[in-house]
């Protein structure tokens, strides 16, 4: 028996996921969308933007059209509350929507107590890179959609179980026959959030002028 | 503005709807959950839900 199926049999089975999906009953409870108002969103533009994204945060964001990842503390430093906090703690995980090849959206959660607010950490890790970091919270409204028609077929994305550098085994999602449309307006930006399987959808909705009159305003 | 192209077949849910449906999931999220300069990617699962790398993940 090979290294990887002695480790994790289970996790070979496609049906693994769509079973825990069953279970927390998405399809049971009926498509669900709800605003996020504490997220904050932060722009990465520019014709460096995928470089400096892909040496910053732990991912590489173009592979999955985007989605979950996080920073890192890169060094021992020196927050604004001068504690000093060790090497690879997190500082923030969040979901990166990627725009286009040079503009990528970030939804991060970075609250007023925040030791490193996200909108601060990384404009000095810009250094010569050609990139434009700004705080467009302002512009977007941060949604996630849950519970829709997952399990009535489409593009699915399959997860595999690689033995890492290190030994351990790595989870790898990848959409063998392309990324599943989102099913959104032109003017919406998503990407599948696969913390949890094919679970949701994040989504990222300008904000408009008629929010107030909006049948569904907050 | 609700997502325009969403609105015909789901509905509205509240915030807290969506912290439970992440919550039964097992998805830590937010620094109250994950808290910054402390947390350790693989305490927080980050491999798991692909956050990144392991190499990343536990190298730097």
């Amino acid at each position: 028996m090979t290294l990887k199926g002695l480790c994790n049999p289970q996790y070979n089975n496609p049906s693994l996921y769509t079973s825990t999906m069953s279970l927390a009953g998405p399809s049971r409870l009926g498509p669900r969308i709800a605003r996020l108002p504490h997220r904050l969103v932060l722009e990465v533009s520019g014709p460096d933007a995928r470089k400096f994204l892909n040496g910053q945060s732990c991912k590489n964001i173009e592979a999955l059209g985007g989605g979950y990842s996080g920073f890192l503390n890169a060094s021992v430093s020196l927050t604004n509350r001068h504690f000093i906090t060790s090497q690879g703690r997190i500082l923030h995980t969040c979901i990166i929507f990627q725009r286009s090849p040079t503009s990528y959206l970030i939804s991060h959660e970075s609250p007023d107590d925040h030791p490193t607010p996200l909108q601060t950490l990384l404009p000095p890790y810009k250094l010569r890179s050609k990139v434009r970091i700004k705080d467009v919270s302002e512009e977007w409204d941060t949604w996630a959609a849950w519970g829709s028609e997952i399990e009535s077929g489409g593009l699915m994305p399959t997860r595999l179980w690689r033995p890492g550098s290190g030994g351990a085994n790595e989870s790898q999602w990848s959409w063998p026959e392309g990324i599943r449309s989102l099913g959104l307006s032109e003017a919406e930006i998503g990407c599948w959030d696969l913390r949890a399987g094919l679970g949701m959808r994040q989504l990222l909705i300008p904000k408009g002028q008629n929010r107030e009159s909006a049948a569904y305003a907050m | 503005m609700f997502p325009a192209s969403l609105s015909a077949n789901h509905d509205k849910a509240s915030t807290e709807d969506y912290h439970l449906y992440r919550m039964l999931l097992g998805l830590p999220e937010g620094p109250s959950e994950i808290v910054p300069g402390a947390a350790l990617p693989l305490e927080s699962s980050m491999d798991i839900h692909g956050g990144g790398k392991l190499a990343v993940l536990c190298a730097s």
